[in-house]
């Protein structure tokens, strides 16, 4: 598992290549925002549950973004870079 | 259409490997009450679902069961990672090791590869809604008693 992912964005912004903080903020707005999903789902006229919906995924693109410019792409129709095709060469979920 | 996430729903990072673990652990992959034979369930009950409510719950919990999918392989990669042969000859993973080295296979416990047959889609209502209860409650009632142990 030694292998080298130096042209990872990671490397080439000279940041660790894994930001586990970050990474981890995501996982917990992501997590709030799944509950929502399926509360929403039983209760589509909720307009609490709406709102809450909308604040999660407006702090949601901020933390996306700002992973994504930094470490990679977390999907493959959001590879940032133009000259790059980074989504395989950042490492992958289990190898961190 | 489903489009992939490249993190897990919940970190996974194991420092010390255990095949003896990973034995038990893989029936939570593809055992009859794994969350790969939980996925199919939801994603194919969900055609003949009358309710759009129920449709889009089968739908985002299908699809969540599959991120605990890639989780519990996660677990049993890092359990298995860098240990050498003779290690895992002498535990309880060697007959899964015989097959399948440390790729990751679905299977129950026992050694049964994933099979649907365990899995109930009726179009009804009632009928699918209930499998999934008894499925989930499976579960429930198999880490109850793990505990008591």
């Amino acid at each position: 598992m030694n292998r080298s992912y130096n042209n990872s964005p990671a490397a080439r912004n000279g940041c660790s290549h894994n930001d586990s903080v970050l990474l981890r903020k995501i996982q917990e707005i992501d997590f709030s925002l799944y509950e929502v999903v399926l509360y929403l789902d039983a209760y589509p006229n909720c307009a609490e549950a709406l709102n809450y919906y909308h604040s999660l995924l407006d702090t949601r693109a901020v933390l996306v973004s700002e992973y994504e410019h930094k470490h990679g792409p977390l999907t493959a129709f959001s590879n940032v870079s133009k000259s790059s095709w980074d989504w395989t060469k950042t490492p992958w979920p289990w190898q961190l | 259409m489903w489009i992939y996430e490249k993190k897990l729903q919940f970190p996974v990072k194991i420092k010390t490997p255990n095949p003896n673990t990973a034995s038990l652990i893989v029936s939570q992959l593809g055992g009859p009450d794994g969350e790969l034979a939980a996925s199919m369930r939801y994603l194919n009950q969900r055609y003949s679902m009358p309710y759009g409510e129920v449709v889009g719950i089968l739908t985002d919990v299908g699809t969540e069961e599959l991120a605990h999918l890639e989780m519990i392989a996660s677990i049993l990669y890092q359990l298995t990672r860098n240990v050498d042969a003779e290690e895992i000859g002498k535990s309880n993973l060697a007959p899964y090791f015989v097959d399948h080295t440390t790729g990751i296979y679905p299977v129950a416990a026992a050694g049964v590869p994933t099979d649907m047959k365990y899995i109930g889609v009726k179009g009804d209502v009632i009928a699918d809604l209930n499998e999934d209860l008894a499925a989930d409650a499976a579960i429930t009632k198999e880490q109850s008693l793990s505990k008591k142990r």
